[in-house]
């Protein structure tokens, strides 16, 4: 069956138009308004042949709508649907895909980091590093390296290196630590975590101690 | 899915004012899926060796892009299949379907299901073998252990030993990962079958 296509008359207004839509949806036919050059039409799916226009119309043309161009709820639904499909679908993919790429290696897989250099480190005598996301220390004393971690082992605050103490200091709850990170006062249930601590070159390198290789 | 077969899925004749709880076959076999691929991407990262699994776990939350949403969707997905299973073993009760020719095998299935599903999850549970997973496993170990007969052997074959082990952790893992997937699938599929022929629901 074909579609009419009923031109309305200049003077018609949209409002009228509307009404004509409704009563057409009334008596059960798939119809809307659309404009074209300023002149409002009404477009009538699948109208059957007998059906008179009203008054309003100028002039009436039957045309043939593919099926995949009719504005039906079911087209509508039935694109809205494969769109929704496909977004879902897509991200489901990309969230996937993302996943599988790994992620960049932290301290974790870290093995030994490059600190210092032995000629700062004799200036300063000490220098801090960051092992992957734990921070630490290189402190040197005479021909002797102490690699610590930062990390207090009570509560896991950071701890400073005094100089004039020679002691690891915690700001949280007045833990003391030496320098082979015994624990010397406060609450701190183990020693501090140490680093293996090596000299190649003129670089100084720390690595955990007993890790596992997995 | 193409727009035909999605167009398929959509005119496919469902009796009126239902809801997806009508069709629980269908809302199993989505289930099964979603665990299938996030399982199977989760995968790419556990280590299941008992120095190794709680950190691979940690990197999947923590450092992996998106796996934290793999892993909640794994989980949420497992929760909702574990609920459906129970929701169809009630319902079986209620509706009689273990009378008729067929209500024992049906019965039986239905039941099995459930138990497969709650094994599924217990032995999800123990793979990041923290001190949670693993004292959880201990007591489901213990509680297989003291079924008549046969549980001490049972518990002995789930555990690899006379206590959990990275020997239990692996048997574990391929129970949950690759055995149990299987038989998994074949429930699904025979459980579906049944439902089409109106034996269950």
């Amino acid at each position: 069956m074909r579609s009419s296509i009923w031109v309305l008359r200049p003077d018609t207004d949209a409002t009228r138009a509307a009404s004509i839509v409704d009563e057409l949806t009334a008596r059960g036919l798939v119809a809307h308004v659309a404009s074209h050059d300023s002149t409002l039409h009404v477009v009538i799916e699948e109208a059957p042949d007998d059906l008179t226009p009203t008054p309003d119309v100028l002039r009436v043309a039957r045309v043939e709508i593919p099926p995949q161009f009719r504005a039906t709820r079911r087209n509508f639904l039935d694109s809205f649907a494969t769109a929704l499909a496909a977004v879902v679908a897509g991200s489901a993919i990309g969230v996937a895909g993302l996943f599988a790429n790994p992620p960049e290696r932290r301290g974790d897989d870290l093995d030994e980091l490059d600190v210092t250099g032995m000629a700062e480190l004799r200036d300063h005598g000490f220098a801090t590093f960051r092992f992957g996301s734990e921070p630490g220390i290189v402190v040197l004393t005479g021909d002797r390296l102490h690699a610590l971690s930062l990390v207090c082992t009570h509560l896991g605050c950071l701890v400073e290196w005094s100089p004039d103490r020679r002691q690891l200091l915690c700001p949280c709850h007045r833990g003391v630590f030496d320098l082979g990170g015994n624990v010397l006062e406060g609450p701190a249930p183990r020693p501090l975590r140490a680093f293996d601590a090596s000299v190649q070159g003129d670089r100084v390198l720390v690595r955990r101690p007993g890790r596992v290789r997995t | 899915m193409s727009a035909a077969g999605l167009t398929r899925v959509l005119d496919r004749p469902v009796l009126a004012r239902r809801t997806f709880l009508s069709d629980p076959g269908r809302t199993a076999v989505f289930l099964f899926g979603v665990e299938v691929v996030t399982g199977a991407l989760l995968a790419l990262y556990y280590q299941p060796a008992p120095e190794a699994s709680f950190r691979s776990v940690q990197l999947i939350s923590n450092a992996v892009t998106f796996g934290w949403l793999v892993r909640a969707v794994h989980l949420a997905a497992a929760n909702v299949t574990v609920l459906l299973a129970a929701y169809l073993v009630v319902r079986a009760f209620f509706r009689r379907a273990f009378l008729g020719p067929r209500g024992l095998g049906t019965w039986l299935l239905t039941v099995g299901f459930f138990l497969l599903m709650l094994a599924f999850y217990f032995t999800g549970e123990a793979l990041p073998w923290d001190q949670d997973a693993y004292w959880r496993a201990t007591v489901t170990a213990n509680l297989v252990a003291d079924t008549p007969l046969v549980g001490p052997w049972v518990a002995g074959v789930l555990r690899g030993g006379a206590d959990m082990s990275g020997v239990a952790l692996v048997r574990l893992y391929a129970a949950h990962a690759i055995l149990m997937p299987w038989v998994a699938y074949w429930t699904i599929k025979r459980m579906r079958e049944l439902m089409r022929r109106g034996a269950i629901g």
